[in-house]
Formats: C-alpha cells, sequence, structure tokens
C-alpha cells in the first residue's frame, strides 16, 4: 500500500542548541570615540553624565595683585600689545621688565628675575 | 560571543522586560551545559541589577553595571567571559545607547504599539544607520513588539507594524505578550518558569513566550554570526 509523505515537522519545536553560540565571535572594527561621539550626537543621542570640572591649564603663578594708576589709553595700548605678540597682560609686563634689564645690562636684577620666573 | 543590545530612546517600551526575559531563558537554556549568560545594566535605574540581587537568579547569569564612559569596555570583557552578552540600556537618546550599539551584533528595539513608541523606534534606527555609514558596518536589528495582546491585534498596532515592514525594517514574528508574570519576577525575583502557581496566574503561557522569543533571538543570531563580518 502507497505510504503517503509526511510533513517534516521533527525539528520545528526543537530549540537551537544554546552551547552552539559559546565559540562564535564576530570581529567587530574599532570605533574611534570621538568620532561615534560626533555620529551620536549628531543623531541626537547626546551624553547624560555631569560634566566632570575641568581646571584650565595648569596652576597659574601670578598670585600677587600690583596696582598702580596709568596714563589714559594705556591699559588699551597694553592689551593690544599683548594680544599681538599672543601673551596675557602680566606675562607682558615680565616680557617688558626682562627687556629692560636686558638692555640696561642689570644684571643683578636680571639673574634675580630669572630667579623669579623659572 | 553574541551581543545584543536593547534600545529605544523611549522609557517604558519594554527594555528591561526584553533583557531580563532573554537572559533569564538563555541562562535556563545554558544551565546544563555550563554556558554563561552575561546581562549588562547600563540603565542608572538599575532595575536590572536590582532583580539580579533577589533570590533565584540564574547561577550562571553574570550581571555588571555599566555606564556611557565604560559601556564598550564592560562589553568587550564580558564578550570574553560569557556564551551571550545581553545590554540592557535607559530609555533615552543617550551616548550609552551610541556606545553600546557601536558593539552589538544584533539591536533589539522593544516598542508598544503605539505611535510614541514607534516614533523612538524610528530614532533609535537613524542613529543605526548613521553609526553603519560611517563606521562601514552593518548593525543588525529588529524591533520587538512588547506588552501586546495574546487575544487581539489592534489596528494601531497593525498599522506600525505595516509602515516599518513597507520600510524594509526587520519585526520580530514574536512579541512580548502582556502578562502579570513578567512583571512577577520583578518582585519575587528568578526567572518566570520557577514562580509558584498558587501566587502568580500564567505562568505556562509566558514561559512559552518567553522561549518563543529567545529561539527567534538565537534564530537571527545564528543567521547573523555566520554571516560577513563586513555584513
Amino acid at each position: 500500500m502507497a505510504e503517503r509523505a509526511g510533513l517534516d515537522l521533527d525539528d520545528f519545536d526543537d530549540e537551537l542548541d544554546i552551547a552552539e553560540f559559546a565559540g562564535t565571535k564576530k570581529s567587530k572594527p574599532k570605533v574611534d570615540k570621538k568620532e561615534l561621539s560626533k555620529v551620536s550626537e549628531e543623531a541626537g543621542f547626546v551624553s547624560r553624565q555631569p560634566n566632570k570640572r575641568r581646571r584650565r591649564g595648569g596652576r597659574t603663578p601670578y598670585t600677587q595683585q600690583k596696582n598702580f594708576k596709568m596714563r589714559p589709553e594705556m591699559p588699551e595700548l597694553i592689551v593690544e600689545i599683548a594680544d599681538e605678540i599672543g601673551v596675557k597682560d602680566s606675562e607682558l609686563i615680565e616680557l617688558a621688565i626682562e627687556a629692560l634689564l636686558t638692555k640696561k645690562k642689570m644684571k643683578d636684577q636680571l639673574n634675580r628675575y630669572k630667579e623669579i620666573t623659572s | 560571543m553574541p551581543t545584543v543590545v536593547m534600545a529605544s530612546s523611549k522609557g517604558g517600551a519594554g527594555k528591561t522586560t526584553a533583557a531580563i526575559t532573554l537572559a533569564s531563558e538563555l541562562s535556563r537554556q545554558g544551565e546544563e551545559k555550563d554556558v554563561k549568560v552575561a546581562l549588562i545594566d547600563a540603565d542608572p535605574n538599575k532595575h536590572g541589577a536590582k532583580w539580579a540581587k533577589k533570590p533565584g537568579c540564574p547561577g550562571n547569569l553574570n550581571v555588571y553595571e555599566s555606564d556611557e564612559e565604560t559601556i564598550i569596555d564592560d562589553i568587550e570583557k564580558a564578550e570574553d567571559e560569557n556564551a551571550f552578552v545581553i545590554v540592557d540600556l535607559e530609555g533615552t537618546a543617550s551616548i550609552a545607547v551610541a556606545n553600546a550599539v557601536s558593539r552589538a551584533d544584533l539591536v533589539i528595539i522593544p516598542c508598544q504599539g503605539s505611535q510614541d513608541d514607534a516614533d523612538e523606534a524610528v530614532k533609535t534606527i537613524k542613529l543605526l544607520r548613521q553609526q553603519s555609514k560611517a563606521f562601514r558596518r552593518k548593525i543588525a536589528y529588529s524591533v520587538l513588539f512588547t506588552r501586546t495582546s495574546a487575544a487581539i491585534v489592534p489596528r494601531t498596532l497593525k498599522f506600525i507594524v505595516s509602515q516599518f515592514k513597507d520600510a524594509g525594517v526587520d519585526v520580530f514574528n514574536v512579541s512580548l505578550i502582556e502578562k502579570d508574570a513578567y512583571k512577577a519576577v520583578r518582585s519575587y525575583g528568578g526567572i518566570v518558569n520557577n514562580l509558584d502557581p498558587k501566587e502568580v496566574s500564567g505562568i505556562e503561557v509566558t514561559a512559552s513566550n518567553a522561549k518563543a522569543y529567545a529561539e527567534e533571538v538565537k534564530r537571527k543570531l545564528k543567521e547573523i554570526m555566520s554571516g560577513d563580518s563586513d555584513g
């Protein structure tokens, strides 16, 4: 007597063997964290952690104050010179003093200047 | 060792339930074979980690707590020590999500049958597509509908499913049904299969749903892991 072909349902409900995943690893290229942050932020995914407080640069050596009067417009000139040279006001004064001491050949004061600024 | 990441920028979409259910079912299946499973909880609310601290957590399930800064390293470490790595994330558009999906083999996007959930799922899909493009790596993803009714399929859900499918977005055949047993494991601890039928109803149906979900994940992973590395 002819036999009907059965449906192949034997493994229909069988679970995939979990052990076969143990050794599988797919290589995933390392991504640059900065680039990843950029792509994420473009997609609207931003950092949710509080910003860490960062001190700009190191501790400044300029801790003493010296107030003196100047002629009008002199403060503006100082700012202009400092900007042009690319230094801050306090540094500019030091550079000016160094140049003066060198020009006048005031060796003792120049040595003291070097000690202070080293 | 495949890494599965639960991602959706919407809270309450079912990420933690999807993560715990998958972790529980894979651990249950792997217990006798000494297959280790990792659950990385990178949600600051730590609901997954809290569940794991309750009694009944499978012995072969390793739970790690993580955050946006350490998530990439934590995933890589867990991959070396476990057969499966499952990552649960916070329901926000955070950099932790972006970092985690960059190491994922499969991203599951849990989504309820609502427009809000679907909108947020789309946001996550856009992130995945942008990352795939930027880093030339195909990131496999699939939308998993959660808290669905076992009896009926509402019209809104049907419409959302059809929209995803029309856009070529992979959608799980199985969905996580709305069952008290899924919630009960969060208060009692342990896995659905071990709940007390005197205390909780629908254990069998829920366990069967969890198994079907885990099987679909495994089938997807098998396909992904056997494919080319650059997809």
